[in-house]
This record gives C-alpha cells, sequence and structure tokens, in this order.
C-alpha cells in the first residue's frame, strides 16, 4: 500500500495583499523504502506542501485537500493531537537550518530523549540507550559525551545529524527533509546525503526530499516531482524526468545546472530568464508562460493539459510528448 | 564560571567604591557637614569648634580614609537628625520595605507573565489588546493615584483592607498592588516579546515537528527561552523597590527606607542619605550580579568556563 498519497493539495496564505495561493493543487505519493524529491526554485511552495502533510502550517494558513492518508488512513479531518502523536513518530522532518534547529537551553540528551519518551514511553535508561546507538549511527564518534552537550557547542555538520537522530529516535516510517544540506558546506553536505540515503535504505522508511538541487536529486531520487508556482508541472521517475525531461520548465532547469565544462571548468549553461510568480486568484492557465521559449498561442487560453507516457511520466503542457520509453523509466 | 563570579564580584565592588567617593565628597563638599551637625540656633564659633572637633578641617582624601574605616567596621556614622547611628536606624525601617518589595514584585510577576504568555499566544486578537491595554493603564496611572483609587474602593467604599499602617500582613496588600502594578507592564511586554519571538523560531518547529505536546512546548521549552531576558528586569526592578517607594510608603503610613530618605532629605540629614544610597547601589551590584548568575545557569550559552 502507498505510505503517504496526498491528492489535490492546496495552500493559502493569507497576507496583507490578498491570499497567496502558495500550493495549487498538488498530488504527492511516496512508497515505502523509496524517496520521492521535491525539486523547484525558492517560493514554488515546497515547504508549504510539506507542511501541510504535517499540520505544521503557519497560523496564516488554510488547507484543503481531496485525499490526504497515511498508510491507507485519512488524516483529513485528524485533529491536532492526532497529528501530533503522529509526528516525530510515524512521520519525521528535518529543516534547512541546523544551527537554530535545536534548543539552545536543553541538552542533546533532554531533546533526544524527550521525543523518544513522548512516543514510545520507557523509561530514561531506555531513551537513553537508544540516542546514543542513533547519535553513533548517524556519525557521532564519542556519542555518549555528546549527550550532556549543548547545541551551541556543536558545528553544523554534527547539530543536522543530531537533528536527523532526533528525527529517527522513534522510527518513522516516513521522513521528510526539507532541504537538509543548503546550509552546510559542500562535504559535509555530501556526507549527509549518503547517509541520509543509507538510513532510508537500512530503516525501509519513505522519504520526501526537498531541494532546488538536481545534482542531489539525482543521486538519492527515486521520484521526482517538479514544482513550479505552486503546482507539479512534471513528474516521473528519476530517470525519465532526468533523461527525457519533457516539460519546459524542467528543460530549463537542467540547463542551468552546473557541469563540468570544457577544460575542466564549471559552466553554467544559462538560468531562466525571469522570476516565479505569485497568484492571487484562481488562475487554471500554465504558470510557467512568461518564461516558456516553446509558449504557443493556446497557452495564453487553454489551461494546460496533462500529458502521460510510460510509468507515471507525466507533464502540464501544451507542447510537448512525453518521449521516455517504457524501459527508461522502471 | 568561578571566574566569572570573581570578576563580576571585583567590579561590583569597585561600582561600590566609586559611589562611596562620590556621596562622601558630596555630602562633605556640597553642604557642611558642620552646619548639618551643629543645628540652626548654633553660633559662628559653636559650628568651628564642631568643625575641629570632628576633623572637618582635616584634607578631604584623609575623612575619607577615616569614613571608610568605620564603613568596613559598621559604623555608617549618625544621623544629624536624631542623633542615632544611622545603621540603627537602616535596620529598623528595611524590614518593612523589603516586605513590601518581595510582595510588589511578586504581584507584578504573577500578573506579568501569564498576562504576557497568553497574549503571545494569541497576538493582536482580541485578547492581546486586552492585555495591552491592562499594560498601558499600569504604566500610566501614577503610583499615588493608584494608590488612592484603591484606598478608596477597598479600604473605604469596601471596608476590605485597612488603609494605613504596617502592623500585619495585610497592610501591606495594597500597597504591593500599587507599588507592584507600576512595574508589571514593562515586565508583561517583556515577556510577552520574548515568548512571541521564542514561538516563531525554529527549535520550536523543531519541537513541533517531532510531536512535542503543546503544554511541554510551551512552558518548558518557550517559557524557559522567553523568561531569560526577564530575568535581568526582575532584577532591577526588585533594586528599585528595595530602595524604598517614598511615594507609596508615604500614602500608606509604612515607616520603611523610602520614607526615611524622605525625611532625611528635606532635612539635608546627609549621612543617612549617605547611607541610603550607597546600600542602595550594593543591593543593585549584588542582585544584577545574581539576575547574571541565574541567566548562565538557565542559558549554557553564557556559561563561562564550564
Ligand atoms: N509565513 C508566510 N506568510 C506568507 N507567505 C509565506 C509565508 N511563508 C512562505 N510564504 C510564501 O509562500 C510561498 C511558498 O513558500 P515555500 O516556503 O513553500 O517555498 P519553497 O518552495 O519552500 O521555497 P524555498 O526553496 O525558498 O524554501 C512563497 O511565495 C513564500 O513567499
Ligand atoms: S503550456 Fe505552454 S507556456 Fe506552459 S510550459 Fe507548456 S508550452 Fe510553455
Ligand atoms: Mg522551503
Amino acid at each position: 500500500m502507498t505510505l503517504l498519497s496526498v491528492k489535490n493539495l492546496r495552500v493559502n496564505l493569507r497576507t496583507d495583499a490578498g491570499r497567496l495561493r502558495a500550493v495549487r493543487g498538488v498530488d504527492i505519493s511516496v512508497e515505502r523504502g523509496q524517496t520521492l524529491c521535491l525539486v523547484g526554485e525558492s517560493g514554488c511552495g515546497k515547504s508549504m506542501a510539506a507542511l501541510a502533510m504535517l499540520g505544521l502550517l503557519p497560523p496564516s494558513a488554510e488547507w484543503s485537500a481531496d485525499e490526504m492518508k497515511l498508510d491507507g488512513v485519512s488524516l483529513l479531518n485528524a485533529g491536532q493531537s492526532t497529528l501530533s502523536n503522529i509526528r516525530g513518530n510515524r512521520v519525521s522532518m528535518i529543516f534547512q537550518e541546523p544551527m537554530t534547529a535545536l534548543n539552545p537551553t536543553f541538552t542533546i540528551r533532554d531533546q533526544l530523549c524527550g521525543v523518544y519518551r513522548r512516543h514510545k514511553g520507557g523509561n530514561r535508561a531506555q531513551a537513553r540507550e537508544r540516542a546514543i546507538y542513533l547519535l553513533e549511527r548517524v556519525g557521532i564518534s564519542n556519542a555518549r559525551n555528546r549527550l550532556d552537550q549543548y547545541p551551541h557547542e556543536l558545528s553544523g555538520g554534527l547539530r543536522q545529524r543530531v537533528l536527523i537522530a532526533m528525527a529517527l529516535m522513534c522510527e518513522p516510517e516516513l521522513i521528510i527533509c526539507d532541504e537538509p544540506t543548503t546550509a552546510l558546506d559542500v562535504t559535509t553536505q555530501a556526507q549527509i546525503l549518503v547517509l541520509l540515503a543509507e538510513l532510508r535504505e537500512e530503516l525501509g522508511m519513505g522519504m520526501i526530499f526537498i531541494t532546488h538541487d538536481l545534482g542531489v536529486v539525482s543521486r538519492i531520487g527515486d521520484h521526482i516531482n517538479v514544482m513550479y508556482a505552486g503546482r507539479v508541472v512534471e513528474s516521473g521517475t528519476r530517470d525519465a524526468v532526468l533523461g527525457c525531461a519533457s516539460h519546459p520548465y524542467t528543460q530549463g532547469l537542467l540547463r542551468s545546472v552546473p557541469r563540468p565544462g570544457v577544460n575542466g571548468l564549471q559552466s553554467r549553461l544559462g538560468t531562466i530568464p525571469g522570476t516565479v510568480p505569485s497568484f492571487y486568484q484562481a488562475d487554471p492557465l500554465c504558470p510557467f508562460r512568461g518564461r516558456c521559449e516553446r509558449k504557443l498561442p493556446i497557452c495564453a487560453s487553454q489551461a494546460p493539459p496533462v500529458r502521460s507516457g510510460a510509468g507515471h511520466h507525466s507533464a502540464l503542457c501544451h507542447n510537448t510528448e512525453i518521449s521516455s520509453i517504457a524501459g527508461n523509466s522502471a | 564560571m568561578l571566574e566569572f563570579t570573581l570578576k563580576r564580584l571585583g567590579l561590583g565592588v569597585l561600582v561600590i567604591l566609586i559611589i562611596s567617593v562620590i556621596t562622601f565628597i558630596l555630602s562633605h563638599v556640597a553642604i557642611d557637614p558642620a552646619l548639618g551637625l551643629s543645628g540652626d540656633s548654633a553660633t559662628a564659633e559653636d559650628i568651628e569648634a564642631i568643625r575641629q572637633r570632628y576633623g572637618f578641617d582635616r584634607p578631604l582624601m584623609l575623612q575619607y580614609f577615616d569614613y571608610m574605616g568605620r564603613l568596613l567596621q559598621g559604623d555608617l556614622g549618625q544621623s544629624y537628625l536624631s542623633g542615632r547611628p544611622v545603621s540603627e536606624l537602616l535596620a529598623e525601617r528595611f524590614p518593612d520595605t523589603a516586605l513590601l518589595a518581595v510582595l510588589s514584585i511578586g504581584f507584578a510577576m504573577i500578573v506579568a507573565i501569564p498576562l504576557g504568555v497568553i497574549a503571545a499566544l494569541k497576538p493582536n486578537t482580541l485578547v492581546d489588546r486586552a492585555a495591552l491595554f491592562i499594560a498601558v493603564c499600569g504604566q500610566a496611572i501614577p503610583n499615588f493615584w493608584a494608590g488612592l483609587l484603591l484606598i478608596l474602593l477597598f479600604g473605604i467604599y469596601l471596608q476590605w483592607l485597612p488603609i494605613s499602617g504596617s502592623t500585619s500582613f495585610v497592610h501591606f496588600i495594597m500597597p504591593a498592588i500599587a507599588l507592584g502594578s507600576y512595574a508589571m507592564p514593562a515586565l508583561m511586554r517583556l515577556v510577552r516579546a520574548g515568548m512571541v519571538e521564542v514561538l516563531r523560531s525554529d527549535y520550536i518547529r523543531t519541537a513541533r515537528a517531532m510531536g512535542v505536546r503543546r503544554r511541554t512546548i510551551l512552558f518548558k521549552y518557550g517559557l524557559r527561552n522567553a523568561i531569560l531576558p526577564v530575568i535581568s528586569l526582575i532584577a532591577v526592578q526588585f533594586g528599585f523597590m528595595l530602595g524604598g517607594s517614598i511615594v507609596i510608603e508615604s500614602i500608606f503610613a509604612i515607616n520603611g527606607i523610602g520614607y526615611l530618605a524622605w525625611q532625611s532629605m528635606s532635612r539635608a540629614d546627609m549621612p543617612v542619605i549617605q547611607a541610603i544610597v550607597l546600600i542602595i547601589s550594593m543591593i543593585y551590584v549584588v542582585l544584577t550580579l545574581a539576575a547574571d548568575l541565574l541567566n548562565s545557569l538557565m542559558d549554557p550559552r553564557i556559561r563561562i568556563n564550564r
């Protein structure tokens, strides 16, 4: 059974300028043992979509969905206490800013064990054993001594590892990572990515990985949802989306990924001109039309159709054919 | 930690020394001490005799060292007015002022902390506005006015509480409310601001994402972080109250330090004024040090030499 299945998720944010439609009908589906990547430029609604699934949206937000099921059980009408029992227990989330994501006035032990005892009960010793085991597992040497340290005594990379350990304290079925490596230096970034991929494998969790870095996606993604202005404009398996990108936006993103150029130099092969629009009104037309190079006259008057191909590969566009072949997208 | 404490203590002693110099100079230069001692009816010869007898004609430096020597032995001098030792006067007056201060700061905290938390939980709602309104009232209504209103309502109209004196605990209720409600608004605002900021912080989001209960988040994670800046303010306000409130003590006829200070000032009783200023500054030094220590106990980031 699909671990997490969300259909037609919408999130509006009340702002001074009106109701900002941050997420406009997004479908998300994650299987056990698989990683779904949400990719897109800053502001396209990735974080809002993730927060909505956990009931963590800011007070100014309102959301709706046609379906939201965790392991077949609907969460649509779940109250805060049900969601709070799920959070950190069956579904965990880690965030972008490891420097500020830990409570400065409590020790690592207090914070890790607190989560465990909140959900699993048990005594101090059990929680402590679990904390030590996980700290070691996420690659923190000298775990026993680290327990009594405070966050400010740890580097950013270590803090992110502690946060990962915290997220895993209760053996969640699903872990949502919202740009967990963006704030770290390149070497640490790579180590954390490898660690997350290993842990997902080892624990058989599902994972939602939010990023704007296609390089990261190609390394850890099984499935990809490319988001643009609150919508999923292309989705499919990693190989299908990265190998046979069909939506002009995905193609533009791929062109803008830096890669080793001639003379071994990193060359940026062009970025997509323009910025992501914000929507305060319902707008069924293609959100990318202002920046699209392949725009057709019909794009300005009719909503883009879903074009699908083999292996659930689909794109939301008037002017594309899904070209991926079945063998490519398994 | 120890080094930090010692450093702060050293600094405190320095501050008190400087203040002792200033008060000494004021009491020996601004006003002629011989004049103060001799009383109104003294002749020029009397004054000169006193000057010689008490050594006021010696160099100021010497007099200061004398004064400090006596101070270290606990001798604060004698009141010009009553002729009694200043230390005796202070010991007599201090308990009432201290009780009033404890009750006042307690009242301010009991009102300010819950109100600040509630306001922070529902920012920009009716609840928040109501809390702000209470705070503004507390700050806008002058001490004496609040005191008189309380006396009118609870003392004269309802006759629930005694309106003056300091013979029993209930005598302190109204003055404590009057004095405390003046300190309360600043506290409440600081609690509210701290709480709003903390609740917006990343680590609270982490706690929520980990399913930590709302209660725990508010009172354990939230308040502990939000209260840190409040501690220092409480220390300052408490120090202020321990110095005695002239207005409140006069209105409610409490024979405390504030009342004593007022009496001494109106009659230029320099030794008493000097002693009160010195003691208030000592209280401040001790309280701010205590607040800093408490802060560093609660906030590991400012703990030194762990
Ligand atoms: N608290 C908020 N109030 C109002 N608008 C917000 C709030 N948080 C985010 N937004 C807006 O909602 C939209 C979606 O934001 P979201 O954080 O989901 O983007 P994102 O894809 O995660 O971007 P990033 O890569 O920068 O994290 C953006 O336009 C953003 O400006
Ligand atoms: S629908 Fe039209 S405007 Fe939108 S991406 Fe496709 S071609 Fe471009
Ligand atoms: Mg984001």
